[in-house]
């Protein structure tokens, strides 16, 4: 199982987006998909129409004897399952602090389902702590999506002193640019730039189009409600950049037919 | 918790989802009665045609599997392995033709996990069957499906003259919301016209459409009783192995995959293991025959094994952790390969098509027939079966022990012979296993296995020498195949050789092991210890 987590520590800038529509794509190319949303708001869930677990329940993660699969769930779609979001998650960090290698946790809770899936999206808080690092120090990839703001692309570059500084992998972070008003001047410049200095960018970015704001009314990823609209297509291009980029664009297939059901079954 | 703990906790969880439609009602009446369920709303129906896929010897339902691939439209199927009696998928594609081995798979991680039950096995179609379906999603809280609740209803010329059509209503909760079904089941279980089902689905089906589980076991367990004479026990193990023997002659005609031809060989060296080592119990006018007729069918066997063997082992040895040669070479070695192994795969036919094996059956069954009735009888057809089998396990046991074993890597005949006793030792345990404790039995069976894996891979690597040898003679008379190949064949010559080094160096420390006293303490017990 590849693991993503989409991570900034910005807030708004459109991870949970790219979280739904990219797993969303996944599924589609029939890779068994879970999404993981360990943000306390709980925006993945809500987009995927699970709500988030009222029940504090840190002993879920932190209990030897309880299994992750007890929270999973199915979403609409097939081939993609989902961990929904908990309140509790706000407590999370005090939780593992209390253990002997609080980072390695997370990522002992979710071996268990490496063969029941073939790629993970974690959808992460936007902070900097404890269950970041576990975040980091788990993930085989680090997908940040940046908005093109000097103030934004700062933030990039120390979250990539910071990786190197606390010895996780730097070459695992994938930048892309998310938001993106090719009307403005300042947007194309920094992105061109940015391309220039930075190799890991993956080239396709997100437009900011009113599509993708829709999805909260919609609740469902842009493909299922606009699929020939900009936004959609920017996504069906970014998953084929992070396909294979992450080396995974050998097991993609063609779309599981409608009306397989919605649960994989 | 471990992942199989997990995983099979959550299985026990599944809930009942299958049930029948039954005589009298029909899926109008239950669409109608599905369409009333709180929450239900119309999504749509289908036709399709579903075929059940498994192996020769069932492989996947003895893993608990179900394989189904739909046809949905031309040239594009919809393939699920699905836990048997439940909706739980382990996985699911899209394919443009129906998969006859895993190797077909195209996503390298379906066809590792599908390759694990299924091995070098071919998917043979057991049943197909017209669908109807009409789909119902269950809506909960917040727009969610919480369920899918199909009705399929089946046709085929054969279901057609059951008269009562056959129809299934099957409820798929979303995972995670099983709880949330339970009034579904509620209300499913309480329908008219519904029962509910307590078998699998998939079998069910495939029972109506006429197909029946073949019962076929490779090595079968012959019940015996110790004191019973060996003369018609014998015959008793004789009979089963030849009927092994049998069930895979067509699909080694058809040449369907290699493990037909595998199993008739293992059938053959058992019997000839079990036949030679009670030869005293064998009419000695049949002992001479059958011997001289064992030998040929292995000759004529043996070489199209060696090919497929080499087929199967080649990406190993030419793989990354292998042997230095080309890979790029690989597809013309290949090419080669399969042109020899299909010229051999002609002469076998021929001669399991030839008045020779006729005949050899013929025999086969009149002295079997006559053993079992006690008219063929050898000088001890008489004793006790236990005391014949005590007596023979010992001997080829001490066959093994005081082998005189080298290790010299240019002759490799001391290699041949301690396999053949082995191969002897390990027969006429599994022949006789009913006569002895299970638990002792299974512990001697793998400590012999360790042994005998280690030799077989060392024998495969000399024979594929052998082979590769033979191939670039060929080669060095044919310019464009001697660019294509010659350097690979150099290169994979001499790592060979290295490996077999290592190999035999192994054989030694296994047989080092097997020679230790708690081997002949574990046999000792076995061979004085009642029967089970």
């Amino acid at each position: 199982m590849i693991v993503v987590a989409i991570y900034n520590i910005k807030g708004g800038v459109g991870k949970t987006a790219a979280t739904v529509n990219l797993s969303y794509l996944a599924s589609q190319d029939g890779l068994r998909t879970l999404v993981w949303d360990l943000d306390p708001q709980g925006a993945t869930s809500f987009y995927f129409r699970v709500e988030p677990s009222a029940v504090d329940e840190p002993e879920l993660l932190l209990d030897k004897k309880r299994s992750l699969r007890e929270a999973i769930r199915g979403t609409d779609y097939p081939n993609l399952d989902l961990l929904p979001a908990n309140l509790s998650f706000r407590n999370l960090d005090v939780e593992l602090s209390d253990l002997k290698k609080p980072t390695r946790r997370l990522a002992k809770l979710l071996r268990p389902l490496e063969e029941d899936y073939d790629l993970a999206f974690l959808d992460c808080a936007p902070n900097l702590s404890l269950v970041s690092e576990s975040v980091f120090d788990m993930a085989d990839w680090l997908l940040v999506p940046l908005i093109p703001t000097p103030l934004s692309l700062r933030a990039y570059d120390q979250l990539r002193h910071f990786c190197q500084q606390e010895g996780y992998a730097a070459d695992k972070l994938l930048p892309f640019f998310s938001m993106v008003d090719r009307r403005r001047q300042l947007h194309c410049e920094l992105v061109t730039n940015f391309a220039a200095d930075h190799p890991e960018l993956l080239r396709s970015f997100i437009p900011y189009t009113s599509q993708v704001e829709k999805m909260g009314e919609h609740r469902a990823p842009v493909q299922v409600f606009a699929a020939s609209s900009p936004g959609a297509r920017a996504f069906q291009a970014l998953w084929q950049a992070l396909a294979v980029r992450i080396g995974i664009a050998g097991e993609l297939a063609p779309k599981v037919p409608a009306g397989a059901g919605p649960d994989g079954a | 918790m471990n992942a199989s703990q997990q995983r099979a906790r959550s299985d026990g969880r599944r809930m009942q989802v299958h049930y029948l439609v039954s005589a009298g009602s029909d899926s109008d009446e239950i669409g109608a009665f599905v369409a009333g369920l709180k929450g239900a709303r119309a999504d749509g129906h289908d036709k399709i045609h579903r075929s059940f896929l498994d192996t020769f010897d069932e492989r996947l339902a003895a893993a608990g599997r179900s394989l189904e691939a739909d046809l949905l439209g031309r040239n594009r199927y919809l393939i699920q392995l699905r836990h048997g009696g439940s909706e739980n998928v382990d996985w699911m594609l899209s394919a443009a033709a129906l998969p006859r081995f895993a190797e077909a798979i195209a996503r390298p991680r379906i066809r590792a996990r599908l390759r694990r039950i299924t091995a070098a096995r071919a998917l043979l179609v057991q049943a197909t069957v017209a669908i109807r379906i009409r789909r119902y999603r269950i809506i909960g809280p917040a727009e969610k499906t919480i369920a899918q609740v199909l009705i399929e209803e089946y046709s085929s010329r054969r279901l057609h003259r059951r008269g009562t059509p056959l129809i299934a209503v099957r409820l798929q909760p979303v995972t995670g919301f099983e709880h949330a079904c339970r009034p579904l089941v509620t209300a499913l279980t309480r329908a008219p016209g519904l029962t509910q089902l307590a078998e699998d689905l998939a079998t069910l089906v495939k029972r109506e459409l006429g197909w029946a589980p073949s019962g076929y076991w490779a090595k079968p367990v012959v019940p015996l009783d110790g004191h019973a004479a060996s003369g018609t026990s014998l015959a008793q193990i004789l009979s089963a192995y030849w009927e092994v023997m049998r069930a895979n002659e067509t699909g080694i005609l058809a040449d369907i995959d290699s493990e037909f031809l595998h199993d008739f060989r293992v059938a053959l060296r058992s019997i000839r293991s079990v036949f030679n080592a009670l030869h005293n119990v064998v009419p000695k006018s049949a002992r001479k025959r059958f011997k001289t007729e064992f030998a040929w069918l292995n000759r004529v066997t043996g070489q199209h094994r060696d090919y497929d063997v080499l087929e199967y082992k080649l990406s190993d040895y030419f793989g990354t952790r292998g042997l230095g040669a080309d890979p790029d070479s690989l597809p013309a070695l290949r090419a080669l390969i399969e042109h020899d192994r299909n010229r051999e795969h002609q002469h076998l036919v021929a001669h399991l098509q030839s008045g020779q094996y006729r005949a050899f059956n013929r025999g086969w069954a009149k002295l079997l027939r006559a053993m079992a009735r006690g008219r063929a009888r050898g000088k001890h057809a008489a004793l006790p079966v236990r005391q014949t089998a005590d007596s023979a396990l010992a001997g080829c046991l001490a066959a093994v022990l005081a082998f005189e074993w080298s290790q010299a890597h240019d002759d490799l005949s001391a290699l041949h012979g301690l396999r053949k006793a082995c191969k002897k030792l390990r027969y006429l345990l599994e022949a006789f296993q009913s006569l002895y404790d299970d638990r002792l039995l299974k512990r001697a069976v793998a400590d012999l296995k360790d042994l005998q894996t280690v030799m077989g891979d060392t024998w495969d690597l000399h024979v594929h020498h052998e082979l590769l040898h033979k191939f670039a003679r060929r080669v060095a008379h044919d310019r464009a195949l001697s660019a294509a190949l010659g350097p690979a064949l150099a290169g994979l010559d001499a790592t060979l050789a290295t490996r077999q080094e290592a190999l035999l160096a192994g054989v030694t420390r296994q047989l080092e092991r097997f020679r230790r006293k708690a081997t002949q303490r574990l046999y000792a017990r076995l061979l004085s210890g009642s029967a089970p």
